[in-house]
């Protein structure tokens, strides 16, 4: 089963993100929640992004409090908490990266 | 789906401890069980009952409990991480000779085993850190 | 029950207050469950291993006990240590190296992944 990567924070040089892609396997998830979300907005990302395929994820909730909607790379899918708990349900194991 | 949740920041400097019962939540109106939620770290800072939240900010603490004991949701918080940070019930308080008692029930004094077994348990397990 | 296998990842560096101790101990309670217990130090984590002999902050000394535990295994990033100029040679742990693509494969292995 694929893995669910949690993203929680960002660090300005981004190495939460380039940590967690460097960790994480093709076909495995990515959610940004809480200030992970900001790392969809870097120049770093689209870098960053390009490397294995991942499927990408924000949580709607988190970006719209810090006003990136419509803000956010298109890579990144925003999904609800509903949604977060079924990408729990669909992967193992999950692991959490934070700064 | 059994699905275990683990929570690392303090109410205060980390978003973990509003993120995780959002999350929870969600887990229980999609039809799934709550293991166990297990604080440790900062995170047993949510368990004192003496945090006063001010009236615009949210008090996480009474949520927690609330959605807790309307749910019958384990709310367990590491005994070495809270007396470590001075978060103590009745036994604690008197072991140690503290003035009082602070942990809010229906959080509930565990030791890390009980964080091994829902490791080793749980369907799932997510963890909200700092 | 099926033994899980059950991966701490310690990523962060000893200066941290508590967390580093409290993720040893649990690390090690994890460890007499009779589970698959192993532990993976990256990125900062590394730092976890070194530390003078007097130091307050690091728990080097206590990590090096590891192996007088039932962890079954301990492994260190290659790419994070060689990041830091640090070399395997440099830790006082027994460790095995992974590259990027070892840690990748330790991780999808898991059933549990725990961090710090």
């Amino acid at each position: 089963m694929a893995s669910l990567h949690i993203i929680n924070s960002h660090a300005a040089n981004g190495y939460v993100l380039s940590r967690c892609i460097a960790s994480a396997t093709s076909g495995d998830a990515v959610l940004l929640i809480g200030d992970g979300v900001y790392c969809a907005v870097a120049d770093l990302f689209a870098l960053a992004v390009k490397r294995p395929k991942l499927q990408w994820f924000g949580l709607q909730a988190d970006a719209d409090a810090r006003g990136l909607l419509g803000r956010l790379a298109d890579t990144v899918e925003l999904i609800d908490d509903a949604r977060f708990v079924e990408l729990v349900v669909a992967h193992q194991p999950i692991v959490t990266w934070s700064a | 789906m059994n699905i275990a949740i683990v929570v690392h920041g303090s109410p205060s400097s980390s978003e973990s401890t509003f993120a995780a019962l959002r999350f929870a939540r969600a887990a229980l109106a999609g039809g799934h069980h709550i293991h166990r939620v297990f604080f440790y770290h900062d995170a047993v800072h949510v368990a004192n009952a003496y945090a006063v939240a001010p009236q615009d900010e949210t008090d996480i603490t009474r949520l927690w409990a609330e959605f807790a004991s309307a749910n019958q949701i384990e709310l367990a918080v590491c005994v070495a991480a809270a007396l470590r940070r001075g978060v103590l019930n009745a036994d604690e308080a008197e072991r140690y000779s503290r003035a009082g008692a602070n942990l809010l029930p229906p959080f509930q004094i565990t030791g890390l085993g009980q964080l091994v077994e829902a490791a080793i348990t749980a369907d799932r397990l997510v963890t909200f850190a700092a | 029950m099926n033994r899980r296998r059950i991966l701490y990842v310690i990523a962060h560096s000893p200066g941290r207050g508590a967390l580093a101790r409290e993720t040893l101990d649990a690390l090690l309670v994890g460890a007499v469950f009779d589970q698959q217990v192993s532990v993976l130090f990256t990125e900062d984590g590394i730092f976890q291993l070194l530390g003078g002999e007097h130091s307050a902050v690091s728990i080097a000394r206590s990590f090096t006990a590891l192996s007088t535990y039932d962890v079954d295994s301990v492994y260190v990033d290659e790419a994070s240590l060689a990041q830091r100029g640090l070399s395997l040679e440099a830790l006082p742990v027994a460790a095995s190296p992974l590259t990027r693509a070892g840690v990748r494969e330790l991780l999808a292995a898991q059933d549990v992944v725990m961090n710090d």
